[in-house]
């Protein structure tokens, strides 16, 4: 299979009895949005959870540019270059918006906790509320801002780390459509922007926004990989219309959300 | 800034501090082992000898006894006299040197007065000086009417309705001595201070007091009451009051009729009197086999510890010991059953009122009674009784430096009196009368000290007290003693000031007497009882 | 003596009791989702009124019981239904403050209601006995009460597991929003749990008290006891908080049998301490809290997002400090000493801020840190306070491992569980360690010396005070340059989220083992000061109780860094002042107006007064923009009309509600100061607006923030919005 700059690698996960992934696959190549997608209790988030570091899997490997990185904890990742945003929002809700992205700079940089490096830092943070927008809410406490705002905010902490590969847990949970469609429009000029980097992998239940900026997308059902390749392809994909149960995958405008609307 | 706002705020910082307050009592305190304080008694001796003390002798300084003294005291025949001088014949008080007064050149009351022929009566004792002429504001807290006494007690916290009782008997006795025109025309009276049985509490109250000022403390009562000490020994403030904590009792400035610390210590070892075993081994009461229960709180611990050693010296075997009971104990059958089984035929604890209603009702579900079960005297009061219930408590002992609040002793009645009338719904008990009788100490020296005061002046009457029986009923005291004062200073680091005790037993409802027949006994040898540093000293 | 055995039936019965208390701390934590720290004196307060209407007033027993467990009881249940509905999963350091205010409250207030003396009560069970074996002899009472526990535990257990109610109040505090869409009724569902437990706290008073005694303290000490059985039921397992609480009694029984005295004496009076410690951290992440569907409530009284500029900062502060240095001028002797002592309290409170506040750690064992300190100074100051310094520096030396344990729970454990854990060490501190005369010199304690540094005397009341100063300010400039550094957003970042701290680099363990080792060092060499302080100190003065009400003083201080400290210090220093008598009555009622406001203003009064001071002044700012009637702004803001059409999604409507309720305060007036010159007004509302252009902040905002600020100011402005948005359901009760 290709090299993708991230790489799951027949990663297996039992919870007790339950195996929650089977011998999954999964790439991740530079410079691409990468869709993740399937039916509740697929096992999305438990294999986002696997690449992020926060579970270790029973069996198989996860590659950062070729390297094994399966056995290193969740903060070792993030300063290797991994960064995530959450499915419920995970901001630093008492500190501003500034400070959110400062400080998750800081975290991933060595030496930036004991003081050095500091104008890199804030020109680093200056440049992404640049390109985001975000200057109107810079000195806003992040806790205080409606969801879309919020979303953004942690789209941008992600991006301030300069990560090899973002990793994007339900990014438009709570977005209406002009919001979710503006988030796409975001998304694809952050993706790749700096040589191929970062690269996107992209948990979504919003069919609509995966169709749209995805290049590509695997489907998950029961804890296997059931389909992968382009977003046509998929979208005619008869197993994967089938692990929906009928539901219909609309081209556009109004997907249908089998759980959007109710709190995670 | 609205004032609802401002108000709120006040409310919140007043309610967050006083509930820190509260909420600092809250750790299960537990009442104060009158470790070696209670019911040691007193006394200062070389190492292994006896004071013999029989009737009418002056145990003066300096006499040595060998043996262990049998002799009992019957100072209880002391009659009431009201005219300046007379007192009970048979009281063993040493007239030493305390006719004299060493004021500062001041005008003194009468010369003759001593200790021997001081009346406890308010009238004659306002009478000694009867009028103001020539007072001055001859030091701090003392006006040319009026003389202001300081008091920290522990009137809230863990042991509610404990330590109000020093406070209550010394505002009667001020109470009775105002009524009758007070000392040298001046009004007596008493600051009181609550520490909520905190230390840093009693050294704050302490520190105000002294500030306020006050020209000494009168009848301070709390198991906090290390506290103050530093603050009263920087200041030179005079303490005169009953000290549960050790290091208060050994201060240079804590004077108590009770004498000084119950311990005696010489190179670095603590001394105590066996007199209660000594009693009773008299009255063929000695228990051979003794089991000892405390709280798994040193103050308590120690001082069970410490009862432990002089009985064993005394000649007992320890058949079982408890130091380790937690005050949220649900019941102490366990230990009943295990004293049962090990034969033990003797049982004191230095729990509190609760704890030991504990171990009698566990003794009566178990339906076992040794023939003798004690504890310290703060439980000679009816709360005893009743918390235990009364058929659980029937035979329940305890040792008393002083006469019993039922006997006829002409003070114990005043005491009873004056606090029915001044402090009336205020319960006597043996706290209250230790500071009722220092009261009169007090009055003794302030009537020596005449019109002009000083702190130095009454310091040097009490000073000048040997061997007192308050009419016949504590056990003779001497306020000076108190160890380790180095050889060649005064005091002298042996005294022979006997140790007394009246042991009473719950019969019906109430306690009555059991040994001896009247009075005080007196006798038992100084036995060591464990390195000083157990003492903190 | 040889036979065990009765022991093991004489443990069976001491096991009812602290089975009964674990159940009742199960029982209300599983229904009204908190952890009362109150229960022992709800139960004791009920076995007092028993006693009065049985004994004092003498009614019939019968009537005595029905008052106390109908009316009585659920009295108090609604009470406390009140005061926690706001504070369920949202704070656990302000479930813990409330609930001890309302342990102080009943602690004061119960001595003044009823007088000091100790009672009897007469057990409700005959004491008569019958004998069991040749030596054991039980009474009817204790049979009864061991029979009573078994039943009242399989009828609770019945109870949550098999019944609607049961069923609807997990809901309740699983996602009360959510149940409240399915139509339960989160409110009367609320109001029955705490009924209900209440009812059973009087129960627990009632059969403990013969046996116990009626005393102000006795029953608190049990349920703290009876802690250990109920986390080993993880605080939701009935039947195994009651084996934990049979088999505690049944282990300190049989203990008893082999050793009453020496180490085991002291690992068994220890032991519930130890089980608490042991098992939370061996449970660790298995131990959930209840968390309701919110995230937290942001309230204007948090720490401004923007910090005051260093300028200001530094003349301010400069003021304050130099004001301190003077005050020896108009203060003397013991009121100079209670300002000292003040000083040392806000140093400490300052170490227990960054623990709590920044990185986000219950600690409730602060003040034994404080006591290695003093202890330490006791030991090697040397006779004069020559060796002060090193004394000092050694006692935080030594601090750092300890504090390095007291700080390994943290890795397992948070929120309610790790301020349980550390107070179970506080407690094995208290119990094992201080008490020992090697340590502390025991009950009569030690002398501390005033420090001699480089040949001066600090022995004076003014001198010493002056060096506290110093001190304060040495821990305050520190303090304050870790808060604007990388390392004070790093314990931040901790606080508000550990699992996207750690996805950010932050390693979580080493963190957290840092900060407590470096909060436990700092806290010991004040605690030098402290013992210094004191002069005399013993293990009296560094109790877990003090380290409460170090937390609670924080807490109310809105957990911010002057607030706290401040509002610590003074407090400290008041309650030192002598108290009069008549004043004492009233006690208990201002702690129970404190206690209100603390449970109306979760997010800390003082700091949220204060800020709202700021903000009320900053009404009299000129304005940049053109002015919009305040009305209006504040309607925009606070109807929240565009959030609710969103949808039921629960997390969005809450997020809705902080929005706007966030916009009554300060922050609204710093953003538009901030925002400057944008001048489109109600943009915000529309996100969408927001995400395209610019989301400008009305610069009327402030007016907004100050007129508003006095409108949320009052009562409980979650509750408010909340209850618009939820259509009548649920919070703001009519």
């Amino acid at each position: 299979m290709p090299e993708g700059l991230l790489q799951a690698e027949d990663v297996t996960v039992r919870f007790g009895g339950v195996v929650a992934l089977d011998s999954v696959d999964l790439e991740v190549p530079s410079g691409q949005i990468v869709g993740l997608i399937g039916p509740n209790g697929a096992g999305k988030t438990t294999l986002f959870n696997v690449l992020s570091g926060v579970i270790e899997p029973n069996g198989g490997r996860v590659l950062l540019g070729g390297t094994d990185v399966t056995r290193w904890p969740t903060h070792r990742r993030g300063r290797a270059g991994i960064a995530r945003t959450f499915q419920r929002l995970e901001l630093f809700d008492r500190l501003t918006v500034y400070d959110n992205l400062l400080a998750a700079w800081e975290g991933v940089t060595p030496g930036a906790v004991l003081g050095r490096h500091k104008s890199e830092g804030r020109a680093r943070v200056a440049e992404v509320i640049e390109s985001l927008d975000l200057g109107a809410l810079a000195t806003r406490l992040a806790g205080t801002l409606p969801t879309g705002q919020a979303r953004l905010v942690e789209l941008a902490r992600a991006i301030v780390t300069a990560p090899r590969v973002l990793l994007l847990d339900e990014p438009s949970s709570g977005l209406d459509d002009v919001e979710t469609s503006w988030f796409a429009q975001v998304l694809g000029q952050v993706a790749g922007a700096r040589d191929g980097e970062p690269a996107v992998l992209l948990v979504e239940h919003d069919m609509s926004l995966v169709m749209e900026v995805c290049a590509e997308i695997t489907v998950l059902d029961f804890g296997q990989r059931i389909a992968h390749g382009p977003p046509e392809q998929i979208r005619n994909d008869p197993r994967v219309i089938e692990a929906y149960l009928g539901a219909e995958i609309e081209p556009e405008g109004s997907a249908i959300e089998p759980e959007g609307a109710i709190a995670p | 800034m609205s004032c609802s706002r401002l108000a709120r705020v006040t409310a919140v910082a007043l309610a967050v501090s006083l509930g820190g307050v509260a909420l600092s009592a809250c750790g299960a305190r537990v009442a104060p082992y009158l470790g070696a304080g209670a019911g040691i008694g007193q006394g200062n001796l070389a190492a292994g000898t006896v004071r013999p003390v029989s009737s009418g002798s002056s145990g003066a300084n300096g006499a040595n006894g060998t043996s262990v003294s049998n002799a009992v005291v019957n100072p209880g025949q002391g009659a009431a006299s009201s005219s300046a001088g007379s007192n009970s014949p048979g009281v063993s008080t040493a007239p030493t040197s305390g006719g004299n007064v060493r004021t500062t050149g001041s005008t003194p009351p009468p010369s003759a007065l001593s200790l021997a022929n001081f009346s406890y009566d308010p009238a004659t004792q306002a009478a000694y000086c009867p009028n103001a002429n020539g007072n001055t504001a001859s030091a701090p807290g003392v006006t040319p009417s009026s003389i202001v006494f300081g008091n920290v007690s522990g009137l809230t916290g863990a042991l509610t309705g404990t330590f109000g009782a020093g406070y209550e008997a010394v505002q009667a006795a001020f109470d009775g001595v105002n009524a009758a025109g007070g000392i040298c025309g001046r009004k007596l009276e008493l600051l009181v201070e609550n520490d909520n049985q905190d230390a840093s509490t009693n050294a704050a109250d302490v520190a105000n007091l002294i500030a306020h000022p006050v020209f000494a403390f009168a009848g301070s009562l709390s198991d906090a009451d290390n506290g103050g000490v530093q603050e009263m020994q920087q200041a030179n403030v005079p303490d005169i009051g009953f000290a549960i904590n050790t290091n208060r009792s050994l201060s240079p400035d804590y004077w108590s009729a009770g004498g000084g610390s119950g311990l005696y210590v010489r190179n670095g070892i603590a001394y105590a009197p066996n007199t209660i075993m000594a009693a009773q081994k008299q009255f063929g009461q000695f228990p051979t086999r003794m089991a000892f229960l405390s709280y798994n709180i040193s103050i308590s611990a120690s001082a069970a510890q410490m009862y432990a050693t002089l009985y064993k010296e005394s000649g007992a075997s320890i058949c079982y010991t408890d130091y380790s009971i937690s005050v949220a104990t649900a019941s102490l059958q366990g230990d009943v059953i295990q004293m049962e089984s090990n034969h033990c035929n003797g049982v004191y604890t230095t729990m509190d009122v609760v704890g030991n209603s504990k171990m009698l009702q566990a003794m009566q579900q178990q339906n076992w009674y040794p023939p003798f079960f004690a504890s310290t005297f703060d439980t000679y009061t009816p709360a005893q009784i009743t918390e235990a219930g009364q058929s659980a408590a029937q035979g329940f002992q305890t040792s008393l430096p002083a006469l019993p609040l039922n006997s006829s002793n002409p003070l114990v009645r005043l005491y009873i009196s004056e606090l029915a009338r001044y402090e009336p719904g205020k319960q006597p008990s043996e706290f209250g009368f230790q500071d009722f009788v220092n009261a009169e100490m007090l009055f003794y020296a302030l009537v020596k000290s005449g019109h002009a005061p000083t702190r130095q002046s009454i310091v040097n009457v009490f000073d000048s007290i040997h061997n007192w029986t308050a009419w016949g009923a504590i056990s003779p005291g001497t306020p000076s003693e108190r160890p380790p004062n180095p050889p060649g200073t005064s005091p002298p680091w042996f005294g022979l000031t006997p140790s007394c005790y009246v042991e009473m037993k719950v019969q019906g409802n109430q306690f009555v007497r059991d040994w001896p027949a009247h009075g005080l006994y007196c006798g038992g040898a100084m036995l060591p009882v464990g390195p000083a540093s157990n003492y903190g000293e | 003596m040889s036979s065990l055995w009765p022991f093991f039936v004489i443990g069976l019965f001491s096991g009812s009791v602290y089975a009964l208390a674990s159940m009742g701390i199960v029982l209300t934590y599983r229904t009204s989702g908190v952890f009362n720290f109150a229960y022992g004196a709800v139960a004791m307060f009920c076995a007092f009124t028993y006693w009065q209407f049985r004994d004092g007033w003498h009614l019939p027993e019968w009537i005595s019981l029905l008052l106390v467990l109908l009316v009585v009881a659920p009295v108090v249940g609604f009470v406390s239904d009140r005061l926690y509905r706001p504070l369920v999963g949202v704070s656990t350091e302000v479930q813990i403050v409330v609930s001890l205010g309302i342990l102080a409250f009943f602690e004061a207030g119960v001595p003044l209601a009823f007088g000091g003396r100790t009672r009897a009560i007469q057990s409700i069970f005959p004491i008569s006995t019958f004998g069991v074996g040749s030596i054991l002899r039980v009474s009817w009472a204790q049979l009864a009460t061991f029979l009573l526990t078994a039943i009242l535990a399989l009828g609770l257990y019945v109870l949550l597991r098999h019944t609607r109610f049961g069923m609807a109040s997990r809901a309740v505090i699983d996602n009360r929003d959510l149940a409240g869409l399915l139509g339960v009724n989160a409110t009367a569902v609320g109001r029955t749990s705490w009924v209900i437990s209440s009812v059973f706290a009087g129960l627990v008073g009632i059969l403990l008290s013969p046996s116990q005694g009626l005393q102000v303290y006795v029953l608190v000490t049990v349920v703290i006891y009876a802690f250990a059985p109920a986390v080993l039921g993880r605080l939701v397992s009935l039947p195994l908080a009651y084996a934990g609480g049979m088999g505690l009694g049944v282990l300190q029984s049989v203990l008893q049998r082999w050793g009453a005295s020496g180490t085991v004496a002291d690992i068994e009076a220890a032991f519930p301490y130890l089980a608490l410690f042991v098992l939370l951290v061996v449970y660790g992440k298995r131990l959930t809290e209840v968390r309701s569907g919110v995230k937290p409530v942001i309230g204007a009284s948090v720490m401004s997002p923007l910090l005051m500029s260093r300028q200001k900062l530094l003349t301010s502060g400069g003021l304050v400090a130099l004001g301190l240095f003077a005050l020896p001028v108009l203060l003397r002797g013991p009121d100079l000493g209670d300002v000292t002592a003040g000083l040392i309290y806000a140093a400490i409170a300052l170490t227990l801020v960054v623990l709590v506040g920044w990185a986000g750690q219950i600690s409730l064992a602060q003040f034994s840190f404080v006591g290695i300190g003093a202890f330490m100074a006791g030991h090697f100051a040397g006779a004069h306070g020559s060796n002060f310094l090193w004394a000092a520096l050694l006692a935080a030396a030594i601090a750092v491992p300890v504090g390095l344990l007291v700080g390994l729970p943290s890795l397992r454990l948070s929120g309610l569980y790790l301020a349980l854990a550390t107070m179970a060490f506080a407690l094995l501190m208290d119990n094992l360690v201080f008490p020992r005369t090697d340590v502390s010199g025991g009950y009569t304690g030690m002398s501390v010396p005033r420090p001699r540094i480089f040949g001066i005397s600090f022995a004076s009341t003014t001198s010493f005070y002056e060096l506290c100063v110093v001190l304060l300010v040495l821990f305050g400039v520190a303090a304050l340059a870790v808060q604007r550094s990388a390392v004070g957003r790093r314990l931040k970042m901790m606080r508000d989220s550990p699992l996207a701290a750690s996805t950010f680099g932050v390693n979580l363990t080493t963190t957290k083992l840092v900060v407590f080792a470096l909060a436990g060092a700092a806290a010991a060499f004040a605690g030098a000061f402290d013992g210094a302080w004191h002069l005399t100190v013993s293990p009296s003065n560094y109790t877990f109780a003090q380290s409460l009400e170090l937390l609670l003083l924080v807490v109310l201080g809105g957990r911010s860094l002057v607030a706290g400290a401040l509002l610590a210090g003074f407090t400290y220093t008041t309650q030192l002042l002598p108290i009069p008598t008549e004043i004492e009555k009233f006690i208990p009622i201002t702690i129970a107006l404190g206690v209100v406001s603390v449970a109306a203003v979760p997010e800390g009064s003082v700091a949220l007064t204060v800020k709202q001071f700021w903000a009320a002044l900053d009404n009299f700012r000129r304005l940049p923009g053109s002015p919009m009637p305040a009305a209006l702004a504040l309607d925009a803001r606070g109807a929240n009309g565009a959030q609710l059409e969103r949808g039921a999604n629960g997390a969005q409507l809450q997020r809705g509600a902080n929005g706007a309720q966030l916009q009554h305060g300060a922050q609204q007036h710093q953003g538009a100061n901030s925002a400057g010159s944008d001048g489109r007004d109600g943009a915000a509302v529309y996100p969408a607006a927001a995400l395209s252009g610019r989301g400008g902040e009305s610069p009327l905002g402030g007016v907004a923030g100050g007129v508003a600020g006095s409108v949320a100011g009052d009562g409980s402005p979650v509750e408010e919005l909340v209850a618009t948005t939820r259509g009548g359901g649920g919070g703001g009760d009519a």
